[in-house]
């Protein structure tokens, strides 16, 4: 019988802990534990076959350290994979592939790429091919389980089984919850998902309980025994065989399925658990999936309405496409951490410029956005090759935007969807346009249902979109869209709308929109593509929810309406007390009334830029702090964006360009950071290549940009070589290059030797350089 | 020490850092506070093993190839190794803060490394107690000439993957706020005083910032 059809019908026993068994047989201290299947693979069998005498039905691999990555050069990926598996082989007992953490921190945190994970694991699946199942244990991070788990289904047709390692606090390490976990492994189509590892049987025992609530295949649990106590610096654990019998018993009466043991656990708690539970054929019920929307710590469930923020997107938005075509994602990681803090429920993502590369430029971005914002993105592009890039990046279940009726559509996109569980936006148009009745769009939606569930794809994944037309041109059809919405409501389905583009070519037009909203709210919309700057509009639907009932008793409408927003008082203070206490909103009103009556370039000119420098000169004579110099840059910045948003050209006053990047190898970027704000502010124009960059990528972005002044930043004297490495390129490329450095262990003379031009002992002294460079042409 | 003593202690460390004063900016000092309190307080693990004197290292082990460490634990018996992290939530939130809010960014930057200092002092605190006897003053990887590639190690030999601790191949450690280190220990007391700048065999190249202990 395969492990498949053996889970189906069986409690699994499996086995305990590995590390503290190989321990026990005298492994010298610091020793790669894999070592020994090459060594004394006799011990090993030993290892084994106790276990197996036991009970335990299934055993593990010693292969948790085998990776690429832990094992370096030290030893063989291969031969020590394909050692351990054929010692496990000796008891006859089901074999495990077991797959640890690579040990390296993903990105945008470490510098582990998905990719990079992926290969990793792809190297150990490869080897391990003769294994029963694989079992991927003690993770932590939810993009690295995914790489793993995808790297099973992707080049073997073994069953997967998942188990994460949850704290007291029900999170990972990394910030996991436990239904983000489920949602997201049940979505790529694991075998059974659980727990292991780091807490005792008594403290997982919450957590087990809402893993089993959830889950809907089996759910595996290998507590450790007890937690670690340090006494006389040795780890010891404290529950006995016994009571972790007794716990294990509790755990298969919760439903699940897989036990075993982790660290502290060995021979004697299996045999004990053999004792207590039932392993004989049983059958048991399936439960349904739960299906919601989800990124590592949030879930969305369209109970109540959902917010899809629009504003990440390049067309019609002139500082995004510059920003994007000169390669700096800043500008929309900004925008995705204001929606953020603005109410969203979800995040869209489009970078649909011809003229860059979408697939790059979206699969970095959905790595920072996944970290930075905390909900689940919708991955907006009209190629399914960027929509599957981002897919595959998005820690979470993550929303396709979009498919529609048209049958390359549906070939195309579905495949996606179904391979990442992923939520799919459906538009109600096919190879003839959009219809103009809603009957039709209605005959459209159910086509595409049906098509999603012959992919497998249950209908509560899709969110249906009745497009709406612009009144401006099609006002006889506005109607239609809302009626639709009904239907398709009524038909117990999600639905969505880009509610904005009612208004186009129309005046006032958040009027407009905010009263469309309330008709399709009323006809049943379940979420919106929408601003979620625009107050009115998330008021509008606040007060709708609370005339259709949908809101008892008010609460989120008392709770969340906002009030007008007050007018700033005038204040008598000056432009430079403003700036250097940090008061943003003051700046904003100022700017805004000197431009009615001052030309912009001349506020630039005469204004801003000696209250910085006056704030400059006070922190050279040590009067203000860095800090300090910080928040005025900051604060000034706001003046600066009022004055772009009101000008055609995206060039305000800009006095030259410069490169920015921490070197290879480093991973500090908070003074780099530091020094961009303080060059931004001053009117340069800086181009952040991040960090950890490697030189030909500094080098391939001067020459593309024709920029001539680069600033590298290395806080370790590790890194300091890469820093030395990275001018030398640049000046065989481009003499007339300048280079300026800083950062924690450099010195004047050390940058002298690795041949910078400038040393900027802080952020203020690297603005003198870069005046000394542009201002005097 | 006492708490309050304790907390005033990082409070002093995050203003060295930021190069700057409590009480010139009451802004400043108003988000400082914020940030100290708010800040998610860590995980520190540790692992005792005995020392052998000639040559310098654990028992069983390979020996330190480092000058600097031998007068530090010339006296002692046995050696702590320990890490120590703010976590990854800490990073997280500094990289959000850089995208919109420089200022806290720069802030939370400061107090992130004195609160991991202070995870550390609170850590050895809790050593005396269980254990009792005497500890050295700690010394870290990258210190003089202790190797930074120990890091590898040292969180091989104390499992410091369990608190979420990990090294890159160029041997920094992520989570960004974390320690790792070294503590000389025994039951009889220890002579041993280290002025940290002063007896570093790097004095002469380095400009004080790479040990961020320098008062």
């Amino acid at each position: 019988m395969n492990f498949r059809t053996y889970l189906k019908n069986h409690v699994v026993l499996l086995d305990g802990a590995m590390g503290t068994q190989i321990q026990k047989q005298g492994l010298p201290l610091g020793a790669i534990p894999e070592s020994i299947q090459l060594l004394q693979p006799d011990r090993l069998i030993q290892i084994h076959k106790d276990y197996v005498a036991s009970g335990s039905k299934v055993v593990s691999t010693n292969t948790f350290g085998a990776s690429p990555y832990k094992l370096k050069n030290k030893q063989d990926v291969k031969e020590t994979i394909e050692k351990a598996i054929a010692c496990a082989r000796e008891t006859g007992a089901y074999v495990a592939l077991d797959l640890g953490p690579t040990g390296q921190m993903m990105e945008p945190i470490g510098p582990l790429t998905f990719d990079e994970a992926y290969e990793s694991y792809k190297t150990q699946v490869l080897c391990g091919l003769d294994a029963d199942l694989v079992l991927i244990e003690t993770m932590s991070d939810l993009n690295e389980v995914r790489a793993a788990v995808l790297a099973v289904k992707e080049n073997s047709d073994l069953p997967v089984i998942v188990s994460m390692t949850f704290q007291e606090d029900g999170r990972t390490l990394t910030g996991v919850t436990a239904e983000s976990y489920v949602l997201t492994m049940e979505g790529l189509g694991v075998d059974g998902l659980g727990v292991n590892c780091s807490l005792g049987p008594d403290a997982l025992m919450p957590i087990v309980k809402e893993i089993t609530d959830l889950a809907s295949v089996p759910v595996i649990v290998q507590a450790n025994a007890g937690l670690p106590e340090v006494i006389n610096g040795e780890t010891v654990f404290q529950v006995s065989p016994t009571l972790y019998s007794q716990y294990a018993k509790a755990f298969v009466d919760m439903g699940v399925r897989i036990i075993g043991g982790c660290c502290g656990t060995g021979p004697e708690h299996i045999k004990a658990i053999c004792e207590v539970i039932n392993e004989s054929y049983q059958e048991f019920t399936l439960k349904e999936p739960t299906l919601k929307v989800c990124s590592q710590r949030k879930t969305v469930d369209f109970n109540d309405f959902v917010i899809i923020g629009e504003r990440i997107n390049p067309t019609g938005n002139k500082k995004l496409k510059a920003s994007l075509r000169a390669g700096d994602l800043n500008a929309c990681i900004k925008e995705g951490i204001i929606q953020g803090d603005h109410g969203i429920h979800v995040l869209d993502v489009n970078v649909g410029l011809p003229d860059i590369d979408e697939l790059d430029v979206m699969i970095h971005l959905v790595d920072t956005l996944s970290h930075v914002v905390d909900v689940p993105l919708q991955i907006d592009s009209s190629k399914s090759k960027v929509l599957e890039a981002g897919l595959r990046r998005f820690p979470g279940i993550g929303i396709i935007n979009s498919v529609n009726g048209k049958e390359k559509s549906m070939e195309k996109i579905f495949p996606i969807a179904k391979k990442y569980g992923a939520f799919v936006i459906c538009l109600t148009m096919d190879e003839e346009g959009i219809p103009h009745t809603y009957e039709k769009r209605v005959e459209i939606a159910e086509k595409i249902i049906s098509s999603a569930e012959s992919y497998g794809i249950s209908r509560e994944k899709l969110i249906i979109d009745t497009l709406v037309l612009t009144v401006s041109a099609q006002q006889k059809e506005v109607m239609d869209t809302i009626k639709a919405i009904e239907r398709i409501h009524e038909l117990g389905l999600k639905t969505t709308l880009g509610i904005s583009n009612v208004s186009y070519g129309m005046p006032n037009r958040k009027l407009l929109t905010r009263t469309f909203m309330t008709l399709a709210r009323a006809a049943g919309l379940s979420s919106a593509i929408m601003d979620p700057l625009d107050e009115d509009l998330k008021n509008t639907i606040l007060a709708t929810d609370v005339l259709l009932n949908l809101d008892p008793q008010g609460e989120r409408y008392i709770h969340f309406v906002t009030e007008q927003e007050t007018q700033i008082e005038k204040t008598e203070v000056s432009l430079y007390d403003m700036v250097l206490k940090g008061f943003k909103d003051q700046v904003k009103a100022w700017t805004i009334e000197q431009l009615n009556h001052l030309e912009p370039l001349k506020l630039v000119d005469e204004f801003l830029i000696p209250t910085l420098d006056e704030i400059g000169l006070k922190f050279e004579q040590k009067i203000l702090f860095l800090p300090q110099l910080i928040r005025a840059a900051e604060t000034i910045g706001v003046a600066f964006d009022v004055i772009k948003s009101q000008l055609e050209s995206d060039t305000v006053s800009n006095r030259g360009s410069i490169i920015m990047a921490t070197v290879k190898g480093d991973v500090h970027d908070i003074g780099k950071n530091l020094v961009k704000i303080l060059l931004e502010n001053y009117g340069f124009n800086v181009i952040d290549l991040g960090k950890d960059v490697e030189p030909e990528k500094i080098v391939e972005s001067a020459i593309k940009h024709h920029v001539k002044l680069v600033g590298l930043s290395a806080l370790m004297t590790t890194t300091v070589v890469s820093m030395e490495e990275t001018i030398q390129l640049l000046k065989e490329k481009d003499p007339s290059i300048q280079v300026f450095v800083g950062g924690a262990v450099l010195t004047e003379s050390y940058s002298k030797k690795i041949k910078a031009d400038y040393y900027c002992k802080d952020a203020k002294a690297s603005v003198e350089v870069a005046k000394r460079i542009f201002d005097q042409k | 020490m006492e708490i309050w003593n304790w907390y005033k202690s990082m409070k002093d460390d995050v203003y060295r850092y930021l190069k700057m004063q409590p009480g010139v900016d009451e802004d400043i000092d108003k988000k400082i506070e914020i940030l100290l309190t708010k800040t998610d307080p860590g995980r520190t693990t540790y692992k005792v093993f005995d020392l052998i004197q000639d040559p310098l290292g654990i028992k069983d082990f390979e020996p330190f190839e480092s000058e600097s460490l031998k007068p530090i634990l010339k006296y002692a018996d046995r050696i702590i190794l320990f890490a120590a992290t703010l976590g990854v939530e800490f990073d997280r939130k500094v990289k959000q803060l850089q995208y919109h809010n420089q200022l806290e960014m720069m802030l939370l930057d400061a107090v992130g490394s004195a609160k991991v200092e202070a995870l550390v002092d609170e850590m050895c605190e809790k050593i005396k107690t269980t254990l009792g006897g005497y500890q050295t003053p700690r010394f870290s990887p990258g210190y003089g000439d202790f190797d930074l590639a120990f890091q590898e190690k040292l969180l091989r030999l104390i499992d410091g993957h369990k608190i979420g601790l990990t090294v890159t191949n160029s041997f920094l450690l992520s989570p960004s706020k974390s320690i790792t280190g070294v503590i000389g220990f025994s039951l009889k007391p220890m002579d041993v005083k280290y002025n940290i700048c002063d007896d570093c065999l790097r004095r002469t190249t380095c400009d004080k910032t790479i040990c961020r202990r320098v008062k």
